[in-house]
């Protein structure tokens, strides 16, 4: 029992620890204080502080960084141990002014106040010495003061190692180190991409969010000239650090009273980050991840960290609307509920129930989704329930309920960690699922994990990539059978996983035969030796990870592609082991939770099937009324539908579908069409247009609710804000809307609504809040004692004999146009704005970063044309055309362009180009299949890449601090022992 | 048939609705918290009655002001060695024996008696010790009556739309 663990000596006392922990850790879970103002538990030792100097076998070593070994004797307080901390604080000190009560980091978490505090620092031995540099206040969302940056290393370590986007290094050349941006540039010139990282991680006020300047203290708003005497003062008249620390304590414990500290969900992208906003009345003053946080722990993305302004923004409807003749007119909640009820309940008695389609949203909550499909369902006897994972995700589910059971990510961020290869297929996770993004940069940079990435456009991946593969537009699945088929040639193919664990192995064999070299080099354009190399790579890792997302599903085949990425993972044996599976990468927050909570028309809560009469008797015992039999529409057949004159209203919530649907043109005309349309929305977006009825709803941070992420992790957010105006959360509009039906809904929570809805299913059956209290969560399958699932099928696949089966799949291959249109058309996210922008558009500092949107040629493109960043072209497909600036690079090369699905103007959507040709088993649509046209219509103009985009940068990627470099200069003293 | 419109018809408000409607939410605060209202009002009449608003009045409409000359005179070696006399003897006191100095703060928050409570009688505090204890809920529940002070001080000495980062060297 106890040989697990290693044996040490602290202080005297005889201890056991954990052999790999280190001796810092040793100390610190023996719960001794023990000072460590550079090391960081998200980073690991950089080693650049000295501030947790111990004596270990005598000698002077930094805990941080020393191993423990068996029979280690450790002492922190030995003389020598103390002189060399207390010598390495009076160093950082003399980098740092301390004026913690007017400072806006001096919020009880502030690493050097703190260890200052705790080590009773009490006068000074260097006095502060400025450094000859400007504060850089150009980036939007941050700013770096040079004076108090203690040159640890922390935002470094942050930014090379952990959000790998390699912009700051400290220069340890010069007379004065400071950390710098590129090649030192001005921040907002660099090619930071203002993910927050190093601003989170700086144990000081070195770095700090510019919304928590003036605002976080009683006395930080004095202006500078005023302060800059009182500073004087104080340490004129200031004995020692004591009394300014006993002032500075009591106004940090004061600033607990007025500033708010509430834990939320990221309301933007499938990663699901979580960490506490700060607020002051409506003011947010930032956002602060925490440690537990089971996504990201301290990491987030631009968005996360900075982008929640919107939620102020005056563009937000804070009144229900109602359509009078050319012009909407705000009424009360009574009269649009009135309105509602009278129309709706025409349109359903005359035209009956399935007349009448239910949008709901995965930018909502889990209890909103399934309030939704009840009120379609119990209420208003209708499966035309449906969101939007239709358009993105519902072929990525339906290839994993095809060969494994269950349609989510068979694991966790962390076995995408674990892998020793992770293969991307059209996805780009460093713009789509940012900080899922910086986990594989980190593991490939760290630790060696190789990557491959299979992408028509070099994204930011592909550039970090081992094996970058160009395929052709939309034949994903032929390299993937082919490099299948190779690697059974070579016999290497789990045999006994297959044997053991998957049905259908022959069939699938025989499908993969015409998949040879030669077919599959010439249909993708990937040479031979490309494809034996990928195979190679899958052959030769332990363990390997796929990850899939639109550039996969939104084809014709794409259930059948993301069925042949399921059967490589089976056929290598890549699923059920840690560090292995499928992880379709689900694109807004709770893409998984509409799903998962019944807003599909032929599926009830946790996948059930309406179609099937037990259960549908289940629920209709729970609800205590009937349920529709007749199947429903999907969101794209509805579209049709209401060309046909079959559907009559619709009731839409959180969702700018006349924008992100395919084909926006004939989207736009069937609303048109639509006899009665209710649009539910935080803003006034260009579906609300064709509203009937506009009801004003509330964003994530004014209500309560949970949301599921691409891991399948139910995770809590709690209420930040009240909502604004007359606006409600969406669970409390939908009750308002069931009750005029006679509902007699009477939630007063979203907690009663989510055990409802849990209780009912199989999948999560033991979810509660009570188990997701805080930054607890929970990975479905949930059994009833709320032991959770992180990574699926340990104990057999979820098909009643548990055993995989191969789903044998053929290629389709793209929808053809006319010679005519020549360029081949993509589209996806960018990193700084979510989806098509109705939100991190209205956040000011984004806004100014990224004002509009754009076409990406390639230089060949533009050589041939006489394009150059700025020229206004129009495209024109057979579905419609936009008029965009160009932007000339290298990530697109040849006929292939690329247009970002961000539209600030609506007239500017992609989607005009898009056509309704679609996958052939999810009806999702086949938005990565188009071909356009081009005119030139202005050669020259502003190029819409502003200064502050970091497109424009020039990285500069170092191993890490370099902290060598420190210890080499003529001015260090070491404090350790030499042990050379 | 429902075209795409953008038009919003705001109704017009006339400054007299928009006065009633404010008023209105004057009387709907004032009767959900009556008791707190006459209180205040007290405290006022009491603030008044000792000449204290003007003062705070001056004050608050002088912010940066004031500030500004206050630190002015403080700045003044004479009044920054007396201040440096004070401090002094605030540390001084932070040594005192325990029993005594918390006896001293009794009065100010109860949430204090515990403390005291949990303290050996004889054991000497430092300057840190006792701010260790502010860390306590109770203690730093009591804390609470400077709040309001120190709030109206910031806001008073604060400058609208400056960019009063931290100082420079
Ligand atoms: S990218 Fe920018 S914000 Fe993110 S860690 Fe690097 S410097 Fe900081
Ligand atoms: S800016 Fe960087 S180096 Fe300077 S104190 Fe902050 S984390 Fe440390
Ligand atoms: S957008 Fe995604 S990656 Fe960025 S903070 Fe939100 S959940 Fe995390
Ligand atoms: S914490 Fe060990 S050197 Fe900084």
């Amino acid at each position: 029992m106890t040989d697990k663990y290693v044996h040490v000596e602290l202080n005297g006392h005889e201890v056991l620890v954990e052999p790999g922990t280190t001796v810092l850790q040793a100390i610190l879970g023996a719960g001794v204080e023990h000072p460590h103002v550079c090391y960081h538990p998200a980073l690991g030792p950089i080693e650049t502080c000295d501030t947790c100097i111990a004596e270990v076998n005598g000698a002077l070593v930094r805990a941080c960084s020393l191993p423990v070994e068996e029979s280690m004797k450790i002492n922190t307080k030995t003389v020598a141990a103390r002189f060399a901390r207390k010598e390495a604080m009076d160093r950082i000190l003399k980098n740092h002014e301390l004026y913690c009560t007017v400072c806006d980091n001096n919020n009880g978490n502030c690493t050097i106040h703190n260890t200052a505090m705790q080590m009773e620092i009490d006068h000074q031995a260097y006095p502060f010495e400025p450094k000859p540099y400007e504060k850089d206040m150009s980036n939007p969302f941050y700013r770096y003061d040079p004076n108090q940056c203690i040159l640890c290393g922390r935002c470094v370590e942050a930014c090379q190692n952990l959000q790998v986007s390699e912009v700051l290094s400290i220069d340890w050349s010069r007379e004065n180190p400071r950390v710098i941006w590129d090649n030192d540039v001005p921040i907002n010139e660099s090619s930071c991409v203002s993910c927050g990282h190093c601003v989170t991680v700086c144990p000081c006020n070195a770095l700090m969010e510019k919304s928590m300047l003036g605002e976080a203290g009683f006395l930080t708003g004095i202006e500078e000239d005023t302060l800059g005497k009182m500073i004087d003062i104080t340490k004129k008249v200031e004995p020692g650090y004591s009394s300014i620390f006993a002032i500075s304590e009591i106004e940090a414990e004061m600033r607990e009273a007025r500033i708010q500290k509430t834990k939320t969900v990221c309301t933007y992208c499938g990663v699901g980050c979580s960490f506490d906003v700060w607020t002051k009345d409506r003011k947010i003053l930032k956002v602060e991840p925490q440690m537990e946080a089971p996504a990201n722990q301290i990491s987030t993305c631009v968005k996360g960290k900075f982008g929640w302004d919107f939620v102020n923004s005056s563009d937000r409807i804070v009144e229900p609307l109602v359509r009078r003749g050319d012009a909407f007119y705000p009424v009360s909640w009574e009269e649009a509920l009135d309105v509602i009820e009278t129309r709706l309940g025409q349109i359903r008695d005359e035209h009956g129930p399935d007349a009448i389609a239910y949008i709901a949203s995965s930018k909502c909550t889990n209890e909103e989704n399934y309030l939704m499909q009840k009120l379609a369902r119990s209420v208003m006897h209708t499966n035309n329930i449906d969101n939007c994972s239709r358009y993105c995700q519902a072929p990525a589910t339906e290839a994993l309920r095809r060969t494994m059971g269950l349609g989510g990510d068979t694991g966790s961020i962390k076995d995408l960690e674990q892998a020793d290869l992770v293969i991307i297929v059209g996805a780009n996770p460093a713009e789509a699922h940012p900080v899922l993004s910086t986990r594989l940069r980190r593991a490939q940079k760290k630790y060696g994990q190789k990557l491959i990435v299979a992408d028509i456009r070099k994204n930011i991946m592909a550039e970090r990539a081992d094996l970058f593969l160009h395929p052709n537009q939309g034949t994903d699945l032929v390299w993937l059978s082919g490099v299948a088929k190779y690697i059974v040639d070579c016999g290497k193919h789990d045999a006994q996983f297959l044997q053991e664990h998957v049905n259908n192995v022959d069939q699938f064999l025989a499908s993969l035969e015409k998949f040879t070299l030669d077919y599959t080099s010439e249909v993708t354009g990937l040479s031979k030796e490309m494809l034996i190399q990928t195979a190679e790579m899958i052959m030769n890792a332990e363990r390997v990870c796929i990850c899939w997302a639109m550039g996969v599903t939104q084809h014709l085949g794409g259930s059948d592609t993301s069925t042949a990425i399921c059967n490589l993972l089976l056929l290598t044996g890549n699923v059920a082991r840690p560090g292995t599976g499928a992880y379709p990468l689900r694109g807004h927050n709770n893409v998984q939770g509409a799903g998962d909570f019944g807003c599909a028309p032929a599926m009830l809560p946790g996948y059930e099937l309406v179609s099937d009469p037990e259960i549908r008797n289940k629920y209709e015992q729970a609800w205590g009324t009937p349920l529709p039999t007749n199947p429903g529409l999907n969101n794209h057949q509805m579209v049709d539908a209401i060309h046909e004159g079959k559907l009559k209203a619709m009731y839409l919530i959180g969702e700018d579908m006349a924008v992100v649907d395919s084909n926006a043109n004939y989207v736009q005309q069937a609303f048109e069409k639509l006899d009665f349309f209710i649009v539910q929305d935080v803003f006034f977006s260009k579906t609300a247009e064709f509203a009937d009825v506009i009801l004003p709803a509330s964003p994530s941070l004014e209500k309560e609710g949970t949301f599921t992420n691409t891991e399948r992790r139910i995770q809590r957010l709690y209420q930040v804000l009240p909502p604004l105006g007359n606006s409600k959360p969406d669970w409390q509009i939908i009750q308002l809307v069931a009750n005029r039906f006679g509902a007699n809904w009477n939630y007063t929570s979203p907690r009663q609504i989510f055990e409802e809805a849990c209780s009912l299913t199989e999948l999560m059956k033991g979810a509660t809040y009570e188990r997701l209290e805080g930054y607890q969560s929970l990975q479905w399958p949930v059994a009833a004692d709320g032991t959770d699932t992180p990574l699926l099928y340990q104990d057999g696949f979820f098909f009643p004999d548990k055993r995989a089966r191969f789903y044998p799949v053929d290629w389709t291959p793209p929808i053809a146009l006319e010679a005519e249109y020549d360029l081949e058309l993509n589209n996806g996210r960018i990193l700084e704005h979510f989806h098509e922008g109705n939100m991190t558009n209205r956040v000011p500092g984004i806004h100014e970063k990224v004002p509009e949107t754009f076409v990406e040629v390639s230089k060949e493109l533009a050589a041939e044309r006489g394009l150059q960043d700025g020229t206004l072209v129009r495209l024109i497909s057979p579905y419609g055309k936009v008029k965009l600036p160009v932007v000339v690079t290298d990530r697109v090369s040849g006929k292939h362009i690329y247009i970002p699905q961000l539209s600030p103007k609506a007239e500017q959507a992609v989607n005009l180009l898009t056509s309704s040709h679609h996958d052939k088993a999810t009806f999702t649509p086949a938005y990565k299949e188009m071909r356009v046209k081009m005119e030139v219509l202005e050669f020259t103009g502003k190029s819409p890449f502003v200064k502050g985009n970091f497109r424009l940068g020039h990285p500069n990627p170092q191993p890490g601090v370099n902290v060598e470099m420190k210890w080499a200069r003529k001015d260090y003293r070491p404090l350790v022992t030499d042990r050379s | 048939m429902a075209r795409s419109i953008q038009t919003v018809v705001w109704p017009t408000v006339t400054e007299e609705e928009k006065q009633e409607a404010r008023l209105g939410e004057v009387r709907r605060e004032a009767s959900n918290d009556a008791d707190g209202i006459i209180q205040a009002l007290k405290v006022l009449q009491a603030m008044e009655d000792r000449g204290m608003l003007d003062i705070l009045l001056a004050l608050l409409q002088r912010g940066e002001g004031v500030l500004a000359h206050v630190v002015d005179v403080l700045a003044k070696p004479e009044v920054t060695s007396s201040l440096e006399t004070l401090i002094k003897s605030v540390q001084a006191l932070g040594k005192l024996n325990s029993v005594g100095l918390l006896k001293t703060l009794d009065g100010v928050t109860a949430g204090l008696d515990r403390v005291a409570e949990a303290a050996p009688p004889e054991q000497h505090l430092g300057v840190y010790d006792v701010l260790r204890r502010l860390k306590d809920p109770d203690v730093n529940a009591g804390l609470a009556f400077a709040l309001d002070f120190l709030q109206g001080m910031g806001r008073a000495v604060r400058t609208s739309g400056t960019e009063a980062d931290a100082v420079g060297p």
